[in-house]
């Protein structure tokens, strides 16, 4: 059980920068989710962990070792791979009994890992089977099983070793969506029982929010932000996050700074922050802070109407303007406008985020 | 804890000292038996010797002119590319009309790819002893005196070839058949393609590039023509069957080691254009695909 | 997408997918059936007549089987007789012993060093890669009928004519063997190899518990072709055997029942005897056969 500290870790393939001036604290017991798109630098980060990339530069650390040059067995963590990584010539069994063969494990009692008895790793392989349902398994190979039951191989091969970190990379993309549900609720069962640093890598912000205690977003090697899930959707610290998180992405429309308020269009903005007139900004509003009703001071001609059965979702066009395009988010129970109808449109106006046109980033208040 | 520290150098060395230890091996074996060989081919074609074999004199390039241009080496050469066109075109149709024949969804028809595919077990000596028998005039069936014509000899060896690579020309060119998607020859079909034109039209043109591989291989198999020589014809009658591998393993004396290895280096540079067409062509056949 | 073992150990089978074969067409009348199976039928024969006649030839006794008249498809006098001859004769028991311990070494060793070899190409990590891959590709252009010459003169040098270690060094390693294995363990998720790793696996133990394992579809098509080779070898067992009686492999052994025509019913008896061997192996690996004689014909 550990601490995982990036101090500057940079990952360069020749000219490519893979991870870029890393500096992120996973504390012990978090469960914390890599978020990001493909191509980000997730996996990277997370192999580093692993110590299978080698270190450009900076310092990682795992509790309170500096890992950099520690070969990955005796780092005591334990990876899920996107492929599971099951070995086809071995029974279940034998798989989940593969980290316990050369690798010295730590031991309830003890200080000082050594390598299990035979006994030991009966006990240990028949646990993780009755823990993850594998019992019945146990002495068929790999390819005799469905895709869900593999997970549960991968990961009954992860705890076995009861590792101080798991490193879980996108362990769910292979799995239909009923089945990706039921498994984020068990790994989070999971991780709530034994309280292990979980540091799990994803591009499906739904299983990030589902699952983290705290989310670490990524864009282009460079982190973006970390924070609860909560911190990421309602303050995202800059605009790719916001428009990152949430589904469908948060409506933006350029603005203008202008005493304590912000102008977009015609309309104006309580805006707390000071800032100096003019300034140039992006104004975000989420799909749910955006209702159909109010003044009629804003009016959109509806142009895609989808009715999910539990909400509806309005996309609406602003001054003829297919560039000013808002989706609001209408509940189940409301009756949905028609497509071609013109609407007047409301925002909350303190759910309104603001954001720095040049930088990106947010801006107070 | 015990934890090993493997600064990336360190560790960078280590891999190559494994990588050291693993192909040391093949490296000494290599060394020893393809390369310093060559070499010693290469400059021993620079040297003259005696009758004794002894008292080397170095030559230069002459003894390769002498060789390369002699009547000796030519006839070999022409024997042994005579060898080729007998054995490679045949090779390809017969493989091509065993394979066609059998890539058919019929019962029974693994009976059937077994027995074509049957020589492969025969060597080039056992096929040598058959055919020996086949061709010779008291014993054979078509009382031909193939091997004592000397404008049949070379022929009549060849058969033996022809036969014994008919199982590894059909178990490859039905390889080959076994990649054409049914789709396509089912759309070929519907188009109004009959059998001659689809076969040509599309099977062909779609196997080309495992009928280049096989070309190659019956072309090297060609060229390396020994056993059965020695087996059959023994060279006759009056060497008109004698092919370059044949003359090579004549020239085994000291006395005759600068000639042989001057044939032996014509040999190599024969296979090398083979080979080194094979892999020009063999690059090109990804662009066949679409 | 799961991971299946077949996945995993992809084979040098024929590359793409297999397609059947043509379906019957179902306007085609059992006529057209019947009419395809004549013609493999015809063609069968062709393929086996050679051995039928040589087969019928060795039954016979000679005097009979030349007699005016007497047909050649036919056995005369039947003698089984012409095996036992030619086993005598040939000494043929001795020389297939021979044969097996020859091809066992150079099999053995082929799969020893280019397993190894094929490690190193495929896991490790070491300056001048390429170029050593490439050297060892470029033995494919020296088979032993252009080294042959220095090739003697070496053997004779390590005083190795007529040995075993004479008959099998010289091939015991093998550039399609590295180049078969390599595609196999490149073949091998890198997961798995990461898996391994994080468990502690060194590269020696991951190569004979894991990267062979997984790869035991292309090694056992390349030894059973290495073993056809070897075994069927004749010109370098023919060049350094001097002493013929003690250390003739079996197909040298057949030169010298190969004398005459008159005798030439021992010949074919013993040519027979000779095919055994890889006639079993045959029945026995014939899909790693056709995987490794068409190893090439694809991806390349
Ligand atoms: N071995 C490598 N050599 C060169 N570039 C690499 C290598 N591995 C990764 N990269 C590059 O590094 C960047 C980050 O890759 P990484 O695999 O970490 O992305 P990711 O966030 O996991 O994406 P995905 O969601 O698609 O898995 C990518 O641009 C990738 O092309
Ligand atoms: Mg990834």
């Amino acid at each position: 059980m550990a601490a995982v500290i990036f101090d500057g870790v940079t990952k360069r393939y020749g000219d490519v920068v893979a991870v870029d001036d890393l500096d992120l604290t996973i504390d012990h017991g978090e469960f914390m989710v890599l978020l990001g798109p493909s191509g980000c630098g997730k996996t990277t980060a997370l192999r580093m962990i692993a110590g299978l990339e080698e270190i450009s530069d900076g310092v990682l650390q795992i509790g309170d070792r500096v890992v950099n040059h520690v070969d990955p067995r005796d780092r005591d963590v334990a990876m899920v791979f996107q492929s599971y990584a099951l070995y086809p010539h071995m029974t279940v069994s034998k798989n989940i009994e593969s980290p316990l063969i050369t690798r010295p494990t730590v031991v309830e009692g003890s200080d000082q890992p050594r390598k299990l008895t035979k006994a030991e790793r009966a006990e240990r392989i028949a646990e993780a089977a009755r823990m993850l349902d594998l019992a019945p398994y146990l002495d068929r190979k790999p390819a005799a099983l469905s895709g869900g039951q593999r997970q549960r191989v991968a990961l009954a091969r992860a705890v076995v070793s009861r590792p101080a970190v798991y490193l879980m990379d996108e362990p769910l993309s292979n799995l239909d969506a009923k089945l990706r549900a039921q498994t984020r609720a068990e790994l989070v069962d999971l991780h709530q029982r034994f309280g292990t640093t979980i540091v799990y890598v994803t591009h499906d912000q739904i299983e990030a929010m589902t699952m983290a205690t705290r989310i670490a977003i990524m864009s282009q090697g460079k982190l973006q932000q970390v924070g609860t899930p909560r911190d990421v959707y309602d303050a995202p610290a800059n605009l790719f996050v916001a428009q990152f998180i949430g589904t469908p992405p948060m409506n933006t429309a350029p603005g203008k700074v202008s005493g304590d308020a912000v102008v977009v269009g015609e309309s104006r903005f309580r805006f707390a922050g000071r800032h100096d007139d003019g300034r140039d900004v992006v104004v975000g509003v989420r799909p749910e802070h955006l209702t159909i009703g109010g003044d009629g001071a804003v009016k959109g001609v509806v142009r895609h109407v989808e009715w999910l059965g539990y909400e509806a979702l309005v996309t609406c066009e602003v001054g003829a303007d297919a560039a000013n395009r808002f989706t609001l988010r209408q509940d189940a129970s409301a009756t949905p406008p028609a497509v071609g109808d013109t609407v007047p449109l409301q925002v909350a106006p303190e759910r309104v985020h603001v954001f720095d046109a040049a930088s990106t980033e947010r801006l107070g208040g | 804890m015990a934890e090993r520290e493997t600064p990336a150098r360190a560790s960078r060395l280590a891999e190559t000292g494994m990588a050291a230890l693993f192909l040391a091996p093949s490296i000494i074996l290599f060394a020893l038996f393809f390369f310093y060989p060559f070499e010693q081919l290469v400059l021993r074609g620079l040297y003259r010797n005696n009758a004794q074999g002894t008292n080397l004199r170095y030559v230069g390039w002459s003894q390769y002119k002498d060789v390369l241009t002699g009547d000796d080496f030519r006839a070999g050469l022409v024997h042994s590319l005579q060898y080729v066109l007998y054995t490679v075109p045949a090779g390809l149709i017969l493989g091509t009309l065993l394979a066609v024949a059998a890539h058919r969804k019929l019962r029974g028809i693994r009976i059937f790819q077994t027995i074509f595919s049957s020589t492969v077990a025969t060597s080039v000596a056992v096929a040598s002893v058959l055919f020996y028998v086949l061709l010779n005039s008291q014993t054979g069936v078509l009382k031909v005196d193939w091997l004592n014509d000397p404008n049949l000899a070379l022929f009549g060896v060849s058969l033996s070839s022809i036969w014994q690579n008919l199982g590894l020309s059909f178990i490859i060119v039905l390889a080959g058949l076994q990649t054409v998607p049914t789709e396509l020859m089912e759309a070929a079909t519907l188009d109004g393609y009959g059998p001659v034109r689809r076969f040509f039209r599309i099977t062909l043109p779609l196997i080309s590039p495992v009928l280049l591989f096989l070309t190659v291989v019956l072309v090297i198999f060609a060229l390396q023509a020994f056993a059965q020589i020695e087996l059959i014809s023994r060279g006759g009658p009056a060497g008109h069957s004698e092919t370059l591998v044949y003359k090579i393993f004549q020239h085994q004396t000291p006395d005759q080691l600068g000639v042989g290895s001057v044939m032996a280096v014509g040999l190599f540079v024969v296979t090398f254009i083979v080979t080194l067409a094979q892999f020009l062509l063999l690059d090109r056949r990804v662009h066949y695909g679409d | 997408m799961g991971i299946e073992a077949e996945e995993l150990v992809p084979g040098v089978v024929v590359a793409g997918p297999r397609s059947e074969a043509p379906p019957e067409a179902p306007n085609r009348s059992w006529l057209a059936a019947v009419g395809w199976y004549v013609l493999l039928i015809g063609l069968s024969l062709l393929v086996l007549l050679p051995v039928w006649l040589t087969l019928m030839r060795a039954l016979s006794t000679p005097a009979a089987a030349v007699k005016p008249g007497a047909s050649p498809f036919l056995p005369h006098e039947v003698q089984w007789g012409v095996f036992r001859r030619a086993i005598d004769q040939g000494n043929l028991w001795a020389a297939l012993g021979r044969s097996m311990v020859v091809t066992i070494l150079i099999t053995g060793g082929q799969l020893v060093t280019s397993v190894l070899a094929a490690y190193a190409f495929a896991y490790l990590r070491f300056p001048f890669k390429r170029v050593i891959f490439a050297l060892f590709m470029a033995t494919l252009l020296l088979p032993i009928e252009v080294t042959l010459l220095p090739n003697l003169h070496t053997v004779r040098d390590l005083d190795w004519f007529n040995s075993y270690q004479g008959m099998a060094v010289p091939f015991m390693a093998t550039a399609l063997g590295t180049f078969l294995i390599r595609q196999g363990f490149l073949g091998v998720p890198s997961e798995i190899r990461d898996a391994t790793r994080l468990e502690g696996y060194g590269h020696w133990s991951y190569l004979w518990k894991f990267a062979v394992p997984l790869t035991r579809p292309v090694i056992a098509s390349f030894t059973v072709i290495s073993f056809l080779a070897a075994y069927n070898q004749y010109l370098w067992p023919r060049a350094v055997v001097t002493d013929s009686n003690n250390w003739s492999t079996i197909q040298i052994a057949l030169r010298d029942l190969t004398t005459t025509p008159e005798t030439s019913n021992i010949a074919v008896a013993g040519a027979l005897v000779a095919a055994i061997p890889i006639v079993v192996l045959l029945i026995l690996f014939s899909r790693q056969i056709v995987q490794g004689l068409t190893a090439g014909a694809v991806k390349g």
